[in-house]
């Protein structure tokens, strides 16, 4: 039987995701895409068959957040993006453009890692 | 003799241009209001040097939030859609982290900057086009915008002579 796990960002993690990595100003140590990914999002695709990060309830989310939150699960944590494209759903519910930027970082990280 | 009923023909025809006077000019403010902003995000002077790096994202990421807003709101109350809100994913893909960030070589940010600076010119010269095309010479525009008021008052027109009528044949 298939498990999955709705992740909401601004419930479970911070209401103001914000920044790349945890040292990147003070805050970002529990704001931060690197933050966020280490202690939620990698402990989840381990743990379920499906993972629903809802980034809904917060419209000013950052390109480094998303990339180093999605795109940083390829060039860091070591998956693959079929494994991403089989496991990992996000969405926003008003804001669709952060779904496309999302998807972008994983694409692109992934690219990146095939060049390398 | 000018009759009850040519009086409020004519009373509803001038509402109905007064309407879309008021309409197109809030529209028209509203399409100016867009463009200032986006003109903002392009004009670099909330770039401040000693800002912290994320400080200068998050300005970014608000002035974004602005636009995205303001397109909503512009697109509402044109009843039609005016202005497509995924030529904004180009914005949130920007890499505004290596713009902003202090570590990256003057080439390379004069390359982002320019990048920014296309991608804000190509929205509103997209943004001009399409209200000239849609707003100043459309026809089928204005009719689409009072189509609601339009069903309503013709509604109540009909509900207004019915009235009339069943009251001028019970008397009679």
């Amino acid at each position: 039987m298939s498990s999955s796990r709705t992740i909401i960002v601004v419930d479970e993690f911070h209401p103001s995701p914000k920044g790349r990595y945890k040292d990147d100003a003070p805050g970002c140590e529990i704001t931060s895409g690197e933050v966020f990914r280490n202690s939620i999002l990698i402990k989840a695709l381990n743990s379920y068959d499906k993972v629903i990060v809802d980034l809904t309830g917060y419209n000013r989310y950052g390109r480094s957040f998303l990339d180093e939150a999605f795109g940083g699960l390829i060039s860091r944590a070591g998956f693959t993006k079929a494994i991403l494209d089989e496991k990992l759903v996000i969405k926003h519910d008003t804001v669709p453009s952060f779904v496309v930027t999302a998807n972008e970082r994983i694409l692109a990280a992934d690219l990146k890692k095939q060049k390398n | 003799m000018i009759t009850f009923e040519w009086v409020f023909v004519s009373w509803v025809i001038t509402l109905f241009i007064h309407y879309h006077g008021v309409k197109r000019t809030s529209i028209t403010t509203q399409k100016d209001s867009l463009i200032e902003q986006l003109s903002n995000i392009c004009d670099p002077s909330w770039l401040d040097e000693h800002a912290v790096e994320l400080y200068l994202e998050e300005i970014y990421n608000s002035k974004i939030l602005r636009v995205s807003w303001k397109i909503k709101q512009l697109n509402q109350l044109s009843t039609s859609p005016l202005v497509d809100e995924q030529k904004l994913d180009a914005f949130y893909n920007f890499d505004i982290e290596t713009y902003v960030s202090k570590k990256t070589p003057d080439d390379d940010k004069s390359k982002l900057k320019f990048e920014l600076q296309d991608l804000c010119n190509n929205f509103i010269d997209d943004i001009e086009n399409t209200f000239f095309n849609k707003v100043t010479t459309s026809k089928k525009f204005m009719l689409l915008t009072i189509r609601n008021p339009l069903v309503a008052i013709f509604l109540s027109t009909g509900i207004v002579y019915l009235y009339f009528e069943i009251f001028t044949f019970l008397y009679n």
